[in-house]
């Protein structure tokens, strides 16, 4: 049986990540570089430069005043976010290059974009730093599913039919394919170069105690995975809502009084988020 | 009756709750449209809404019933964990949103 990463040489060639998004991944590892430095690339793709500053002019940010410039979002918004906004709108867009013929493109993102917005509100709850960097990681947990249908669309046809007669479908794949679209998702963020909080909480997005360097982000978008697709239907016969991890929830520290809040709160930010990520859905 | 968005005033309350084409109730049934309902409604897709001015909303309801609504509910959980206090709560907060009476947004 191949494994996870087989399937990723074939993908990178059809969904790749622009040299502008890698080399802006590259500074941001690098000690030397500054935040100036980062600007100074992503001003250079004109087209990445518009889409950000729209993301970060939209009432999903609320900023009081208009930012104009890529330094300044970069000033107020911060470099470790922008970066990740970056990556988590060019990986949307990437993957318009991977059709498939199983699921549509559309429901698929409402409900990854669903869940990454619970998983920002989840990590404000819990105060934690760079929310936005939970916001990104819910928003990619599944990019391994598409490349699964891309690239194995007989076998992942029978996953999902047997997902719809009642079986969580991480589970139907492991024994189809020997791994789920949680290993593939990961492989491809590391052929990606992605950073490793993002890895990881893909990785292990149905089984979140395994993850080692980044439980919390994990538990979170585990725990946004599930709420998402209770609370948000996406047309979808997929909507099943995956087991829940009783530990994530433990770990998280938040109470159940925030639930409801947290749903409604989730709402508000969606349909923010769709009209910047996913233009394409609120025009219809 | 039925309206048109963009022939809409803030004020107006809804008759029916506005679902979107996969079933999610956006805003719930008596909900007062404020500007700002009218701007997310927009981002929705949503083009026309029943609402009428406030002391004259009618009886009807066009949600699932209550039995519906629930047998929906178990099928979507049923891979869950039933005795989890976060998956009864998500599960008695989706099933008051699915049938539009909650007071959204």
């Amino acid at each position: 049986m191949s494994d996870a990463r087989d399937l990723i040489d074939d993908t990178l060639e059809l969904a790749s990540l622009p040299a502008v998004v890698l080399r802006a991944l590259e500074l941001l590892n690098a000690p030397d570089s500054s935040a100036a430095d980062i600007g100074q690339v992503i001003s250079e793709d004109p087209a990445l430069s518009v889409r950000l500053l729209r993301i970060v002019n939209s009432s999903f940010y609320g900023f009081p005043s208009r930012i104009e410039t890529i330094s300044r979002a970069i000033t107020i918004v911060g470099t470790l976010e922008i970066t990740d906004l970056v990556l988590g709108s060019s990986a949307v867009e990437a993957f318009a290059g991977l059709p498939n013929e199983l699921i549509e493109m559309q429901q698929f993102w409402e409900h990854s974009l669903y869940a990454g917005v619970v998983a920002r509100v989840l990590a404000r709850h819990h105060r934690a730093p760079n929310t936005e960097r939970f916001f990104v990681s819910g928003l990619l947990h599944d990019i391994g599913s598409l490349v699964l249908y891309n690239q194995r669309p007989e076998e992942s046809r029978r996953a999902l039919e047997l997902a719809r007669a009642g079986r969580p479908l991480h589970q139907v794949e492991q024994e189809i394919f020997g791994f789920d679209h949680s290993d593939v998702g990961a492989e491809l963020m590391q052929a990606w170069n992605l950073p490793d909080a993002f890895i990881e909480a893909a990785r292990h997005h149905h089984r979140p105690v395994e993850a080692q360097e980044f439980p919390l982000e994990t538990a979170m978008v585990h725990l946004a995975d599930v709420i998402a697709a209770g609370a948000h239907l996406t047309g979808s016969a997929t909507n099943q809502v995956p087991p829940l991890e009783p530990r994530a929830w433990e770990l998280t520290g938040l109470s159940l009084d925030i639930t409801e809040s947290v749903i409604e709160e989730a709402d508000r930010q969606y349909a923010d988020a769709l009209a910047v990520i996913l233009p394409s859905a609120s025009a219809a | 009756m039925d309206l048109c968005l963009d022939d809409m005033q803030p004020g107006l309350v809804l008759v029916h709750p506005v679902v979107d084409s996969k079933g999610n109730v956006l805003l719930g049934k008596g909900v007062r449209l404020t500007a700002r309902h009218l701007t997310l409604l927009r981002a929705h897709g949503v083009t026309h809404v029943d609402a009428a001015p406030s002391g004259t909303e009618s009886t009807a309801a066009a949600a699932p019933s209550a039995q519906e609504a629930s047998m929906q509910i178990e099928e979507q959980f049923r891979n869950t964990n039933p005795d989890h206090p976060l998956i009864s709560e998500l599960k008695r907060i989706c099933l008051r949103r699915r049938q539009g009476t909650g007071e959204s947004t």
